[in-house]
């Protein structure tokens, strides 16, 4: 992939207070204070006195930030290194380019078939998909992944795991788009609460829940199963994955264990293990909504820079294609010899490497008003009504992280079990198992992506939603919500927008 | 002098001493907290309104004038209103360069730096969709276009569409077809170009002729960012301290200035005219100066000729020779990026010298910039850590 200065690329400057807090150093450049500066507090990055569940990514994985670019900040793991940093900018520089299917450009080997054309148009600034009611016009912040599956969740031949929807000419994709319906649903309480107050009061969608559903817009097979189905599901953001990646297996299977113990609904199912061809070793799935992945070294970024675009490299030498749709592109009467040749190398290694440290060297936003007296109302609820039982508040990560050493024994504040569960069929997708998602830096959201949809598929428009869309094996606790006084509701969710 | 009197004149000299003189220190540095906290709200207004919503401003004309000139040229084919359309587009560029000093709130969360100016533009795409137009398979509009890969339309598409190797291309070698598909790529560049103003300014607060376009568009209704960042602290704010919008303004400074660095060190090398590949800029040195001009604009409270309370002020109620050490870094950085310009026919030699000697002079202003940075951002008057609660 050649690589050129990009004119409109952001080398994220970390300047969030922790570069510049040495007085001496100002001191020394300026030759001295004109003024009062030094009658204030020490200049510091980290407000003084904060407790450990305020560090959300551990010492070394929380930044302090709260612009509109907090989420796309540096762990101070990463800038303690000036190799790591120096891989970060340029893997960030890949993040957000634009791919081009002219292999001569910046950034060219796009397609022949592909998704999406940059990996911030799924992660837009850094954060979570935004809830779009098209799939394919405003590709920017549309984060939606589209499964074609039977009922039992199996995918339909000719479709990879995700729906490409677009391809070079000649080639035309597996299918033209996907039409995204918005349903209305009425729970059997009408949408109230027992106090009479309806859900979601006083917004301008009082009263009301909605959840997706899709279909194929022109699909290019005309032997399809009469009982398809498609599903989508929205991408989450991606600070914090290399603290959880930190997280032993060992650690999971533990809180697998204690959960299989528990009396009640709540039974965690882990993920697969998974043998992984960089070592030979098996691991646990634990990335992905369905944990389908055990590992970043073969996880969603390091996979989805293949996968989503189709730029190929050493080591995913093929087209990321179906051989159906190899087939039908021949029976259209195009050349197929491209494409079931040796791809060439659109990616090296080396720029992968770069890519995989910014992955996992995003910091966390640490935790704002833990102190407040709601707050910590909310955090007592928060445990009476055990949420806590899968939304596990704190991990901490194992002795060694070789991608960044820094990660080691961090006390990270992620709220996840790192298992799956499940939902109920009113969150029947490809499947109504998934992992518990983290719930750090949630309402950063707001500031970085300027939106609050949450929940597999974007259906919750803010906290109260996705704590009411949880069926199956959060009943209890969505029950329990439903039962709370409406200051107390508003206090759990404070105490969800804090952390 | 008896001991009671004695005593009570002790007392009161302690006293003095030891609590009224530091009250009264008290009083005065409350007052200082008071002032700067009030000019660094009087700095981030100015800021907005003379530097970002001045510049928006300027970059709507101009993508206005060069889709009315696009739809001159394809209207009469001629050499007047090609280098019309180029002049716009030149200009276009220059306020697009300017303005990436405030791509960060509306621009970082929905992207419009590259709804307006992706880059590199997608010339294979581009290509066959210019193949069908000319074969009558596609009748390209603005809505359509729209709707495709963004690498298919943007400032780079139409220089693309404008240039050849660098050069303006020949008037005859121009099809219909391209003049069509110009035409289509500035209307939805003018489309992205107010959406961009309305989430600044607030979609209500648009001229009633902007207005009429993006509803006909059916573009999201904008409340005004504008508005959250002069007023931090505000319940409608996501901005929950003074300190908070002055960071994102020096952030995305300093940002600026590291993204302009290997453009400069490209120059050292750079392919003469006539020789460039199409993804290549037509004038980097005025990409430079405008990048640079816009990160000036934001130290400075705003536009030429329209400046208020400033970034520029803060730091000199601090550390006034910090801040001129700063302006003269700003004068010097531009001068050597002429310099280099000057150069463009000249000895490799001199031109590698220079280039250096223009990073050297970017880099001096950024550490300046970074060493002026906490003295405003972390001065407790501005609250840099309230969004962590009120107790700290």
């Amino acid at each position: 992939m050649k690589m050129l200065s990009n004119p409109i690329k952001r080398r994220k400057l970390h300047i969030a207070l922790s570069l510049l807090c040495a007085l001496g150093t100002v001191d020394a450049v300026t030759g001295g204070f004109a003024t009062d500066s030094q009658a204030h507090v020490a200049i510091g990055g980290i407000p003084p006195g904060l407790s450990d569940d305020y560090f959300t990514g551990g010492r070394m994985g929380t930044v302090f930030s709260t612009t509109s670019r907090c989420l796309e900040l540096p762990a101070p793991a990463i800038d303690a290194d000036e190799k790591l940093s120096e891989m970060f900018a340029k893997g960030e520089e890949i993040f957000e380019a634009d791919f081009v299917t002219d292999p001569d450009a910046p950034f060219g080997g796009l397609g022949p078939v592909y998704n999406n054309v940059s990996c911030r148009n799924c992660h837009p600034n850094y954060g979570r998909a935004r809830r779009v009611e098209s799939f394919k016009d405003h590709q920017f912040g549309n984060g939606y992944i589209a499964f074609v599956h039977t009922p039992d969740g199996k995918f339909v031949d000719g479709f990879k795991f995700m729906l490409q929807t677009m391809a070079t000419p000649p080639y035309l994709p597996p299918a033209e788009d996907i039409e995204i319906t918005w349903n209305k649903y009425v729970d059997k309480y009408a949408n109230t609460y027992p106090d009479g107050s309806p859900y979601n009061e006083g917004k301008p969608y009082e009263g009301t829940l909605i959840y997706p559903t899709a279909k194929l817009i022109n699909p290019l097979y005309d032997d399809m199963p009469e009982d398809y189905e498609v599903s989508i599901e929205g991408t989450i953001g991606i600070f914090g994955t290399g603290l959880l990646d930190a997280i032993s297996d060992q650690d999971i299977i533990a809180e697998y264990d204690r959960q299989q113990a528990l009396d009640g609904p709540i039974k965690g199912k882990h993920g697969r293990w998974i043998t992984e061809p960089y070592d030979n070793k098996k691991h646990l799935g634990k990335f992905t909504t369905h944990n389908a992945r055990a590992t970043l070294q073969n996880g969603p970024g390091f996979n989805g820079s293949y996968s989503v675009y189709n730029i190929t490299r050493t080591d995913r030498p093929s087209l990321f294609a179906s051989q159906k749709w190899i087939d039908k592109q021949g029976e259209l009467g195009f050349d197929t010899a491209v494409l079931t040749a040796q791809q060439p190398e659109e990616m090296s290694q080396t720029e992968l490497s770069e890519l995989m440290v910014w992955t996992r060297g995003l910091g966390v936003p640490a935790a704002r008003n833990l102190d407040d007296p709601i707050v910590q109302k909310g955090k007592k609820l928060f445990t009476a009504l055990s949420c806590n039982q899968c939304h596990k508040p704190t991990w901490t990560t194992g002795p060694e992280y070789e991608y960044i050493p820094g990660y080691a024994n961090q006390k990270i504040w992620p709220y996840t079990d790192l298992l799956m569960h499940d939902m109920g069929k009113m969150n029947h997708g490809l499947s109504k198992i998934f992992r518990t998602p983290p719930l750090w830096a949630r309402q950063m959201m707001k500031n970085a992506v300027d939106h609050t949809d949450m929940w597999h598929d974007l259906r919750a428009r803010d906290f109260e939603e996705t704590i009411l869309w949880h069926f199956g094996e959060g009943d209890a606790a969505r029950e329990a919500f439903r039962h709370l006084a409406k200051k107390d509701r508003q206090a759990l969710i404070k105490f969800l927008k804090a952390i | 002098m008896n001991r009671l009197f004695v005593s009570l004149t002790s007392m009161f000299v302690a006293a003095s001493i030891l609590g009224i003189a530091p009250a009264q220190a008290g009083i005065q540095d409350n007052v200082a907290d008071y002032l700067f906290k009030r000019n660094a709200k009087k700095a981030l207004e100015s800021y907005t309104d003379n530097t970002i919503l001045k510049t928006i401003d300027q970059l709507v004309k101009n993508i206005r004038t060069l889709n009315n000139d696009a739809k001159k040229l394809h209207a009469d084919k001629n050499e007047k209103y090609l280098d019309k359309t180029i002049a716009a587009w030149r200009a276009t560029v220059a306020s697009f360069n300017r303005s990436q000093i405030f791509m960060y709130g509306p621009a970082a969360q929905y992207d419009f730096h590259k709804q307006l100016s992706i880059w590199p533009a997608d010339k294979i795409l581009i290509d066959n969709t210019l193949d069908k137009m000319s074969k009558g398979l596609l009748q390209l509009g603005p809505a359509q276009l729209r709707k495709m890969t963004a690498s298919m339309r943007g400032l780079n598409t139409v220089k693309y569409l404008l240039f050849s190797k660098g050069l303006k291309r020949d008037i005859g070698t121009i099809k219909d077809t391209e003049l069509d598909y110009l035409v289509a790529v500035t209307d939805v560049l003018q489309l992205e170009a107010i959406d961009f103003e309305a989430s600044w300014v607030g979609t209500n607060n648009l001229s009633a002729d902007k207005l009429e376009i993006v509803k006909k568009a059916g573009l999201k209704n904008w409340s005004s960012y504008a508005k959250e960042f002069k007023n931090p602290g505000e319940p409608y704010s996501r901005y929950l301290s003074v300190s908070v919008p002055l960071q994102e303004l020096i952030q995305e400074s300093t940002s600026v200035i590291e993204d302009i660095l290997p453009i400069i060190e490209e120059l050292a090398t750079r392919e003469p005219l006539g020789k460039l590949h199409y993804w290549d800029r037509i004038d980097p040195y005025a990409d430079i100066l405008n990048g640079l001009k816009g990160v000036e604009n934001s130290y400075l409270g705003g536009i030429p000729g329209s400046r208020g309370t400033s970034f520029s002020d803060l730091v000199a109620t601090k550390d006034a020779v910090l801040d001129k050490r700063i302006k003269i870094a700003f004068a010097h950085a531009q001068k050597r990026i002429e310099t280099i310009r000057s150069l463009e026919n000249g000895p490799q030699e001199k031109r590698e010298l220079a280039v250096k000697v223009a990073v050297s002079e970017c880099e001096k202003l950024l550490s300046r910039l970074m060493v002026a940075t906490p003295l405003v951002t972390a001065d407790p008057a501005v609250e840099p850590f309230a969004p962590y609660g009120s107790n700290i």
